[in-house]
């Protein structure tokens, strides 16, 4: 099957819609959290970068 | 997904396509560039690709450093993390190819085959981040990638969990509380059963 192709600047334009739908749901599935155990080199640069402990979850 | 981040696949695409390699965005990365969804975005990017030693050579001659576990690579004094898990996608899988502002391009997996990803993730597992990303972008999908969804659930065994997501999605905005954690370890545990289990004749 041909690839779908797509222009990142039109992409971007319906940027906003696409957040605001994310949003709407998510706002009705509880907290995020990561559950699933992360590799220690990922867990390390992401701990680095200052992502939130709850999107890095427990060490594999 | 930033600009930052599909331009940086691009340039290693660019570099990568002599040696027949196309590198695709796949993972989380994938899930967000889909969704705008940085409630469970984070930076680190998965790509499939295979690492020749003289891929691995461009690779850092881009100022990638590899890790010691050798499946990373990262970009010092950025925040830029590869992760290439595999070398080649399963037969069948589709791409999106987005074409960037500098005329190069970059690959990410449809939006159809990292839903059934993330399915398939959440079926074995039960995990409630999986679920919700497969919420998400369930509720995205064309009637064309719905149709498209249907079509391929059955060879990865996902045609249960399909049905059982799409009526949570649909009763998700009459509900007062989110679906609770064990709710949907029970969904995820049936769906295994009705795969897996021996069929009634």
């Amino acid at each position: 099957m041909k690839p779908q192709t797509i222009n990142y600047e039109e992409w971007r334009r319906d940027a906003p819609r696409r957040r605001a739908q994310t949003e709407e749901i998510l706002a009705r599935l509880g907290p995020i959290r990561r559950d699933r155990p992360r590799h220690p080199t990922e867990a390390a640069f992401l701990r680095r970068i200052g992502t939130p402990e709850r999107l890095i979850g427990p060490d594999a | 997904m930033g600009q930052r981040t599909l331009e940086v696949v691009a340039v290693i695409e660019e570099a990568a396509t002599p040696l027949g390699i196309r590198p695709t965005i796949v993972g989380g990365m994938a899930v967000y560039f889909w969704t705008e969804g940085d409630a469970f975005a984070t930076y680190d990017i998965d790509v499939v690709m295979a690492v020749p030693e003289k891929l691995a050579e461009i690779l850092a001659q881009l100022g990638f450093v590899r890790s010691k576990d050798g499946r990373h690579w990262e970009l010092p004094d950025t925040e830029v993390l590869l992760e290439a898990p595999s070398a080649d996608l399963d037969a069948g899988v589709q791409v999106a190819v987005v074409r960037l502002p500098s005329g190069r391009t970059a690959r990410v997996l449809s939006r159809v085959d990292i839903l059934l990803d993330r399915l398939d993730e959440f079926q074995t597992t039960g995990h409630r981040l999986v679920a919700q990303q497969a919420l998400v972008l369930l509720t995205e999908l064309t009637a064309a990638e719905q149709a498209d969804l249907d079509a391929r659930a059955p060879a990865r065994r996902l045609t249960v969990i399909v049905d059982s997501m799409r009526r949570l999605a649909r009763e998700l905005p009459s509900r007062s509380e989110p679906p609770a954690v064990d709710e949907l370890h029970e969904i995820a545990r049936a769906a295994l059963r009705a795969e897996y289990s021996p069929r009634q004749s």
